[in-house]
């Protein structure tokens, strides 16, 4: 029986991923696609959606939703062109997206665009100047001092700063030096962060989303280390971090070498060489 | 390694895969020829070289390995020791110390196998191939703490989910899915080391003597209960 | 008081030969597979000499045994603690170097080599990787003193030897030596056993054999370490410690073990002792000085009324008692106390005792008479050829009292059947003698039958094992009917 039963559960948990609940467009937009898009309100990171759907054929924009890398590496001239507006940055993959839930969205975007503009999707990031509080506060959340208040994991886990020094931050994620300016200033990179749009950042934000004091302090952090600094090369740290590395695996190395100093070579040919000597 | 057909099997299928045959394996070998296990050590065939190689191995790999399983139990506990640069620092550079220390182990008992006569002697094709998925597997390994740092934290705050979500079943692919080739491969190469473990001399991970610890220094087995039969 | 059973062994030095016989009938029984070539379960060595492995006396480079540390009795290889440490690398551990490495002959070439101008040769080729090697060492490497400046030097049992105690042992035309011959001891306080990580090792309660479960050791090497006698054996092939098993199979069937059964010189007794398994830990504490008395202690007279009841009560069957009291062994070790363990000093109270060795005696004729070299009875024994210091730092723990109480006795025995079978020597100073050596006329007529005149019975009292008793006979006979096949209890099973 138990045998029978296991490889049925086996299949049951391997197919689940595939099966994604039937979802609202207006709910899927607001939670995937909002920090990068507006429907008429605007452009952030990525252009505003309003009447997206003259400006391009239906077929393109399904294709490009469901998988937007796949279509940038087919070198499709309307999609370099989208990456070369805005700043470079490729529309990721959003995870979740069916055939069927982006004609949904499409149509979603018709109804809005033909409605007056939606109240302001964009959060509440506030208008006042970046104060050298903010600064400092935007630097303790980022190295993590000062926690996150939701819980969230420091930017330096995964990212570095060109303003760093020493051992930097983490190189899982991409170099934020330029962040400021890639995401269009304080109102894009602003939207991005409430809401951000990567399969990864969304994974491990999306249950502990930045608030938006902690938002406008580390804005605040990456406006000064974009105009200060430029991104250090991908493998600046390498020989400090590698030299910590070989001395600490040097140190170990001796010191089992002298904790274990009284183990057994070979009895025979040390009382050999021992009795040799003495016949000497 | 990005469409979602080859992720979900290699982090979905795969992980379950080597659970299964890694828990029906090492069981169906223990009831079946527990003579087998057995660390098969060679240090009686040559000791020199025998602890500069397994020595720093054994210590390095063990030490990573549960840095791994304290990430994936005490998350939280990690990410508050890592937030300070100084304190995640030291956990990086001690944890490379450690992988370093595994390597060298690792490429010294690799060496001792291949150029002593005697020790080649003991040596099977099988605990070739062992040597070397654990090759690649610390080698990818330190080339991830190499390349992308932080893993402390970020192993942490990302695949300590991905792992529990696995272990409630319900799988969730977000994180793995987006991460670095190397990341991935490491992570492949985990659970082919847990599926091939009881088909190997790895299974002597399996037996360490705890109870050791316990129990009284000297074992007395009757072939007749003394009380019994009185 | 926890009485239990074991079967002891005494080997009387005074009579072995030094022929290897044991070591060749066990080699063939037992290790003559691949991994075990090296191994030597029985051996016998030379002394003074360095013995098999290589200087195994001296625990200074070996670490085995037990040592008192703070009033605790602890192993000297490892503690509990550091097992766990020591458990990738032992630092305690011999390598095949220290014993030497099996080989053969390419017999085959002195066949098929091409026709020549030379004979052809078989030149040796290792057991292990099948390579033509140099032989540098072997079981017997130094076997009748051979290569004495190297191996006969450095014998750790030299210590406390004044220069003219060991100019005595090596002048050349003195040049003197004994055999000793050695098995597994099945100790009463095994140190392999303590130190098996795995619990694999054991003392059967039954009659204190102390074997290998092969099935649960793990190859930690432990016990390898730990043994002070170096009865401990790595296979290498299998990965499995194994050791002398005392030929279990045959005791259990009524059959004296190999060596001692083919045992040329007759120099082999085997026997049970009764002993009380409380009083174990508490004993082998005791000051170095104090451990024979101590173990002495340990063991029970198997006539006392109070021992018999409590031996019942434990479930020890009255056929064992009975032949307890007929054991051989009680009497050499409790009653005559002429057979002394060995390097009672590493504390694991071993359960084979050797009765020392008399040297070559100093006498002369003269009309018919023989004469002592000097008018001290015993004098021969103070400036015994084999210093007693030296027996005394195998036999004694250093001290040489309990050595010189045997050898006295010994040669009061010899005089005195001298003084009744040949007349050559003076009936009086005969008896003077046994008086001396604290020996009765009666008690000196038993230790020259059981020395002389011994038949196999009298050497090897077997008790009978009961293995109809064992629990797995106490069950229900019909219960795996139908169920357990050939060879495993769990019974057969279809593969996957």
């Amino acid at each position: 029986m138990k045998s029978r039963f296991f490889p049925m559960a086996f299949f049951l948990v391997c197919a689940a991923p595939f099966c994604t609940t039937a979802q609202q467009p207006g709910n899927f937009f607001q939670q995937n696609c909002s920090a990068c898009h507006t429907i008429g309100g605007g452009r952030r990171v990525g252009p505003d959606l309003k009447d997206v759907t003259k400006r391009k054929d239906r077929a393109w924009l399904e294709e490009f939703m469901e998988d937007p890398p796949a279509v940038l590496h087919k070198r499709d001239p309307y999609a370099l062109q989208l990456q070369r507006e805005a700043n470079g940055i490729a529309m990721p993959a959003v995870p979740g997206l069916t055939p069927a839930l982006a004609e949904a969205l499409l149509n979603y975007i018709d109804a809005q665009g033909g409605a007056a503009p939606p109240p302001a999707a964009a959060p509440s990031v506030a208008e006042r100047l970046f104060t050298s509080e903010d600064l400092a506060a935007g630097t303790e959340l980022f190295q993590g001092t000062r926690p996150l208040s939701q819980g969230g994991p420091a930017c330096i886990s995964c990212h570095t700063l060109g303003t760093m020094t020493g051992l930097a931050g983490g190189r899982l994620g991409p170099d934020l030096t330029l962040v400021y300016q890639r995401l269009g200033g304080r109102q894009g990179a602003g939207a991005w962060l409430t809401a951000p749009p990567t399969p990864v950042m969304q994974s491990v934000f999306h249950q502990h989303t930045l608030q938006p004091d902690e938002i406008l302090s580390l804005l605040s952090l990456f406006e000064d280390a974009s105009q200060r600094s430029h991104p250090a090369a991908a493998t600046a740290e390498i020989p400090i971090f590698l030299s910590g590395g070989v001395l600490g695996a040097a140190l170990g190395l001796v010191l089992m070498g002298w904790i274990w100093r009284s183990r057994i070579g070979s009895v025979r040919r040390t009382v050999l060489k021992a009795a040799q000597r003495g016949a000497a | 390694m990005t469409t979602p057909f080859t992720n979900s099997l290699l982090f979905i299928v795969f992980p379950y895969l080597a659970m299964f045959i890694f828990f029906l394996g090492t069981i169906w070998r223990y009831r079946q020829s527990p003579f087998t296990y057995s660390s098969l050590s060679s240090q009686f065939l040559e000791n020199k070289r025998h602890f500069w190689g397994l020595v720093p191995f054994h210590y390095g790999i063990l030490t990573v390995l549960t840095a791994h399983i304290v990430a994936f139990l005490l998350p939280r506990q990690i990410l508050r020791w890592d937030s300070q640069p100084f304190r995640l620092h030291a956990l990086e550079v001690t944890g490379l110390a450690f992988a370093l220390l595994a390597l060298v182990g690792l490429l010294g008992a690799m060496l001792r196998r291949l150029t002593n006569s005697k020790v080649r002697e003991v040596t099977t094709t099988l605990d070739w191939m062992v040597l070397l998925l654990l090759l690649v597997q610390v080698t990818t390994g330190l080339c991830v703490a190499i390349f992308h740092p932080w893993g402390s934290a970020w192993f942490a705050a990302g695949l300590t989910p991905y792992l529990w979500s696995l272990v409630r079943f319900n799988p969730e692919l977000a994180f793995v899915a987006a991460a670095p080739v190397l990341v991935k491969l490491h992570i492949v190469m985990a659970y082919v080391l847990i599926g091939v473990t009881p088909f190997t001399r790895l299974v002597h991970i399996l037996v360490t003597p705890n109870p050791y610890l316990w129990r009284r220094p000297q074992v007395v087995r009757w072939y007749r209960s003394p009380r019994e039969i009185a | 008081m926890d009485v239990r059973s074991q079967v002891s062994m005494v080997f009387h030095l005074d009579k072995c030969i030094g022929c290897h016989t044991c070591s060749i009938a066990c080699k063939n029984i037992w290790t003559d597979r691949r991994g075990t070539e090296y191994m030597w379960w029985n051996n016998v060595e030379t002394k003074p000499g360095t013995g098999f492995p290589t200087d195994w006396e001296d625990q200074e480079k070996y670490h085995g045994g037990w040592e008192v540390k703070n009033g605790k009795l602890g192993l000297r290889s490892t503690g509990k603690a550091q097992t766990i440490f020591n458990i990738y690398h032992n630092p305690s551990m011999p390598t095949m170097d220290d014993y030497y490495e099996p080989w053969t002959y390419d017999y085959q070439h002195l066949f098929n080599a091409p026709e020549g101008k030379d004979q052809p040769t078989a030149r040796p080729i290792s057991m292990v990787t099948g390579e033509l090697i140099q032989i540098e060492a072997g079981p017997n490497w130094d076997d009748d003193l051979g290569g004495s400046p190297v191996y006969a030097e450095s014998d750790p049992n030299l210590k406390g030897l004044t220069p003219d105690q060991r100019a005595q042992l090596f002048a050349v035309e003195r040049l003197v030596m004994f055999y000793f011959p050695r098995i597994c001891n099945h100790c009463l306080n095994p140190a392999c056993v303590a130190s098996c990580p795995s619990g694999a090792l054991y003392k059967r309660g039954e009659d204190g054999i102390v074997l290998v479960d092969q099935e649960r050791c793990r190859g930690w090497r432990m016990c390898v370490a730990a043994c002070p006698y170096k009865k401990m054996f790595y296979n290498w092939n299998t990965g499995k410690s194994e050791k002398c098993i005392l030929c279990f199979p045959r005791v259990e069937t009524g059959q004296a073990p190999a060596c001692f059964h083919s045992c040329v010189g007759r120099i082999r007794y085997l026997g049970v002792l009764l002993y009380d398994a409380s009083r174990i830990e508490e004993l082998a504490s005791r000051p170095a000085a104090e451990l024979i008395e101590a173990q002495r202690s340990l063991i029970l007279d198997p006539h006392d009324p109070e021992v018999i009841a409590a031996a019942r009560q434990n479930g020890i069957h009255d056929s064992v008692i009975a032949s307890a009291q007929r054991s051989p062994v009680y009497q050499f070790v409790k009653v005559w106390k002429i057979a002394l363990p060995p390097h009672i000093e590493y504390r694991t109270m071993p359960m084979l005792f050797y009765v020392p060795p008399m040297s070559p005696v100093m006498s002369h004729q003269a009309n018919g008479t023989i004469h002592n070299a000097s008018d001290e009875l015993f004098h021969d024994i103070e400036a015994s050829r084999v210093p007693l210091q030296f027996l005394a730092n195998i036999f004694g723990a250093g001290n040489d009292a309990f050595v010189r109480y045997a050898l006295r006795k010994q040669k009061a025995v010899r005089w005195h059947r001298r003084a009744l079978t040949v007349g050559d020597v003076d009936k009086a100073t005969a008896d003077r003698m046994l008086q001396a050596a604290q020996c009765s006329p009666e008690e000196a007529e038993a230790i020259y039958r059981l020395t002389s005149l011994c038949t196999f019975d009298d050497r090897f009292v077997i008790p009978p094992m009961h293995r109809e008793e064992a629990i797995q006979m106490l069950e229900d006979p019909l219960e795996r009917k139908q169920a357990a096949g050939f060879g495993f209890v769990s019974g057969p099973r279809r593969g996957l």
